[in-house]
């Protein structure tokens, strides 16, 4: 029971993965895409921590606070960017 | 234990229903503000429930999985902020223009600015493909870019001045 739970989440967000990488393909402005992408790395971050439920590593949570932090650092470098330049 | 389980299956196939939305909500939303917002509150809400239920399925985790809470309640709408603030300095305007009173008017005239709106952005593009300005309707746009760039220039000014002490600083240090 609780396994086809967890499946359907996965599957789920898998999906939102995809949809929401439509938007990088056909943004009309870089900040369309910056947007997307941050939406993106929350679902992969998400992903990271189902992967941790499936496989039964604690160390994988590690690994996606170092990805949210990487992720958080690349849109404020972006936003940083579009405001003044590099 | 097992009914532990299976209402962390249930919180986490709610996460991923509002992970979803958000998707959705990027996709089908008609501005750039309306995009990030959408994309960063349901993102929030929808990863707090993900990372709750995995951590009520796994008790072991459970301290790990408060400090990537409390990471991602820390940065998700510091970096939306950051992002909104850069847009609304570098003169995106968003959808609607005015400020309106939405008890009293109708659902017609928001889509009709949206249509209008929709309208101005299929002109700005055919200028910037065609390189000509002599179409008499864009006027109005052109005074609103022309207020956009003095808005633009002050800023450029205040952050001029805010960055010229470091540099003298700099200078009489070397």
């Amino acid at each position: 029971m609780a396994d086809i739970l967890f499946a359907a989440a996965a599957g789920i967000g898998l999906l939102a993965f995809v949809i929401s990488f439509f938007r990088i393909i056909a943004g009309p402005e870089f900040s369309d895409r910056i947007v997307a992408l941050d939406a993106m790395t929350i679902i992969s971050l998400s992903g990271i921590v189902f992967l941790t439920h499936a496989l039964e590593r604690i160390i994988y949570l590690d690994i996606a606070l170092v990805y949210g932090l990487v992720s958080f650092l690349g849109v404020i470098a972006a936003a940083r960017y579009m405001e003044r330049g590099l | 234990m097992q009914v532990l389980e299976i209402l962390g299956g249930i919180l986490t196939l709610l996460g991923s229903l509002f992970l979803l939305l958000a998707s959705i909500g990027i996709v089908r939303m008609p501005d750039t503000y309306n995009r990030m917002q959408t994309g960063t509150k349901a993102t929030t809400l929808g990863s707090l429930l993900f990372f709750i239920g995995i951590g009520l399925a796994h008790p072991q985790m459970w301290g790990k999985i408060t400090a990537l809470i409390i990471f991602i309640l820390i940065t998700n709408p510091l970096s939306s902020h950051v992002l909104a603030r850069a847009l609304h300095y570098t003169g995106v305007s968003p959808i609607l223009k005015k400020k309106r009173d939405m008890h009293t008017e109708s659902r017609d005239d928001l889509r009709s600015d949206i249509l209008e709106y929709e309208a101005q952005q299929h002109a700005e593009s055919d200028i910037q493909s065609s390189g000509t300005h002599s179409d008499p309707g864009v006027s109005e746009d052109f005074i609103a870019d022309a207020a956009a760039a003095e808005n633009r220039k002050a800023a450029d000014g205040k952050s001029g001045s805010r960055k010229k002490p470091a540099s003298t600083a700099g200078g009489s240090t070397s």
